[in-house]
């Protein structure tokens, strides 16, 4: 509010999104009210039917689950791995976590599709995780971890980890020591600590960083591609065939819209919860 | 009752101590305080205490118990201790309530519902704050955020209270009041409590005893009123209360009375001097409010010893009393008189100084004064 004179900032991206971004997301919603008349057109009157065969068909419905799994393996995922390393990270200032993190930003500029091949050669039969699982003797036959939601979500957690950690490490380094020291100092030992203070005040981050992650997750195109190959149908695997292979723009445009729809509804909800966790502060 | 014995503690990458072999004692429930400038210690020492710094070596006692020792070190959580802070650290994503109610909770022993109930409301209504149960912690005013902080440490009903600059946050006129009142529940509880602060006039107001604290080392401790009247060395003449320090020679001492004649830039004056020979270096310390003027020039020769003559530079008038700078020869010095005296820049004075307010001590009176320590170390 003090600062309003500086808003006109914000015009040149708010062009940019009113003339390039909107309009696109207008026309493809208002295609998928449309019935398709063959590969690349549509009809002019309006309908409901593309939503009835996206919600009706197996595939099509098959394909929002596994989204949605995928989803929320790799929310999960990102924060079990992602919140205790933010924590370390934003806490100890030691020579070795700055290298931890160095680590993880850097393999996050890596490309996306060095990442997706490496994670096909990491994880095949013959590869090194399965090399090493039979050496320990943990399994006898290979775990198959190509073309299946296993592998994929592997390579999507290792993908967004850094996306998790970069959300969390502002909130962390904004929660004072000084409460956990008050937490130690009347008597609660570390899980204690983390669970009552730590994890509580870490809320909005741990909310935006797990929004990103799923947002992020199944509108991910690259990793799902190489990793699961073409068997695992995930939503927008199914865009592209739709659009790119088929030239059904009525059924891409609606399983876009209802991929928007989707984290439009993820959003909503997590505001809700975190709205809730301000009015408790 | 807190026991410290030989504490050191060095940071890493520092070239000196933060603490350099502390040792102290606070009774059973006495009230105790840690006081000297940024950077002396005294807050390191506090958090060794609560385990939050693991020290080089030492030992650390509190009531019956061995928190540290070359081989024990107890972690905070299992410590019989309550902590207040300087900026609170209340949480302020519980109410009141539950930030009272916390101690209990994660503790050892379960306390039953009821019971949580009970000594929650018990806590806040001994520090004022009854009724505030269900608000937001942080929708509290700071001086109610730090009442909460000493209700969250009382809680649990621990050996030790420890205090690191619980006023300091505060604005001066809550500052003043919370004094009493925090020193009014520590009476009430009879909790032995270790007091932190760089604030003299808390330091001597509340504490059954005081230590000074300089470079990681305590200088001196004892009673306010000896700490006061008695500073052992230059260092806590200067660090407590304002004092006029003149430089100065022994020109001869009566070895029966003990009292030195000693040579200043303001003229010759007459101090017990115990242990400072002829021709000794030394500074003499005198308070503001020791020294008394009269209207008039100084009769001199040696019968007036002691009455110098001086003139009035300036005057601040601050209510309660006038703070006169006078130029005594060659040296400034500052005297509080009650505000009913009044006199204008360029007036005459005799400057008297009572021989029983100077304290005289070595030049190299930084170093602590081996009298001062005496008795202590052993």
């Amino acid at each position: 509010m003090r600062n309003r004179r500086w808003n006109w900032l914000v015009i040149p991206m708010l062009v940019g999104f009113a003339t390039i971004y909107v309009p696109a997301i207008v026309s493809f919603v208002l295609i998928s009210f449309h019935p398709s008349t063959g590969p690349g057109s549509v009809g002019p009157e309006w309908t409901l039917g593309n939503y009835a065969k996206v919600l009706g068909d197996a595939v099509y419905q098959t394909g929002l689950w596994r989204s949605v799994a995928l989803g929320a393996i790799t929310v999960a995922g990102s924060l079990i791995l992602g919140f205790p390393l933010a924590y370390y990270i934003s806490r100890y200032s030691s020579r070795f976590a700055i290298a931890v993190f160095t680590l993880l930003y850097v393999s996050s500029l890596t490309s996306i599709v060095i990442r997706g091949l490496g994670w096909i050669t990491l994880l095949g039969t013959t590869g090194p995780i399965n090399g090493i699982l039979q050496m320990l003797g943990w399994i006898q036959e290979p775990v198959i971890f190509y073309g299946n939601l296993l592998g994929l979500s592997i390579a999507m957690i290792h993908y967004t980890l850094p996306f998790m950690v970069l959300t969390l490490l502002p909130v962390m380094h904004a929660i004072p020591t000084g409460l956990e020291e008050a937490s130690s100092g009347m008597g609660a030992g570390f899980v204690a600590t983390v669970r009552r203070v730590v994890v509580p005040l870490a809320m909005p981050g741990v909310l935006a960083g797990s929004l990103l992650v799923f947002a992020m997750t199944i509108s991910a195109f690259v990793i799902p591609r190489l990793v699961g190959g073409l068997t695992l149908r995930l939503t927008a695997l199914l865009i592209d065939q739709e659009m790119r292979t088929t030239y059904n723009y009525a059924i891409g445009s609606t399983l876009a819209s209802v991929l928007l729809l989707l984290v439009a509804v993820v959003v909503v909800m997590a505001s809700v919860v975190g709205g809730r966790s301000r009015v408790a502060r | 009752m807190i026991e410290v014995r030989d504490l050191i503690k060095t940071y890493p990458g520092a070239t000196s101590p933060a603490v350099a072999g502390v040792s102290f004692t606070v009774e059973q429930g006495g009230f105790y305080t840690l006081l000297g400038p940024s950077g002396c210690g005294k807050t390191t020492t506090l958090r060794c205490i609560a385990g939050l710094e693991r020290p080089d070596s030492g030992m650390i006692k509190l009531g019956q118990t061995v928190v540290v020792s070359d081989r024990i070190f107890i972690p905070t959580y299992r410590r019989d201790i309550g902590m207040v802070f300087q900026n609170y650290a209340v949480w302020p994503h519980m109410t009141v309530f539950e930030n009272v109610a916390f101690p209990l909770r994660v503790g050892k022993q379960k306390v039953a519902g009821s019971e949580i109930d009970r000594r929650v409301r018990e806590s806040l209504a001994l520090v004022g704050l009854a009724g505030l149960e269900k608000r937001m912690a942080t929708q509290l005013s700071g001086g109610q955020q730090q009442r909460l902080s000493v209700a969250r440490a009382l809680v649990r009903e621990p050996d030790v209270l420890l205090l690191d600059e619980p006023l300091s946050n505060l604005d001066a006129k809550l500052r003043e009041r919370m004094r009493s009142e925090l020193l009014l529940i520590q009476r009430r509880v009879g909790i032995t409590t270790l007091f932190v602060t760089h604030d003299q006039v808390e330091a001597l107001s509340m504490s059954d005893r005081v230590a000074i604290m300089d470079r990681g080392l305590i200088v001196q401790e004892g009673a306010p009123r000896d700490i006061y009247h008695a500073p052992a060395n230059q260092f806590v003449a200067g660090f407590i209360g304002s004092t006029n320090l003149f430089a100065g020679r022994v020109i001869s001492r009566d070895a029966e009375t003990g009292q030195a004649l000693i040579e200043t830039a303001a003229g010759r004056i007459v101090a017990d001097a115990e242990g400072h020979e002829a021709g000794a270096d030394v500074m003499i310390a005198v308070r503001p409010e020791d020294v008394v003027l009269h209207r008039g020039r100084s009769a001199g020769g040696p019968e007036a010893a002691n009455s110098l003559g001086g003139v009035v530079e300036i005057g601040l008038f601050t209510g309660v009393s006038v703070e006169y700078h006078l130029r005594v020869a060659g040296q400034l010095v500052q005297s509080r008189v009650s505000s009913r005296i009044d006199f204008t820049r360029g007036d005459d004075v005799v400057v008297e100084l009572p021989v029983h307010a100077i304290r005289v001590f070595s030049m190299a009176g930084s170093e602590p004064a081996a009298e001062g320590l005496a008795g202590q170390d052993a």
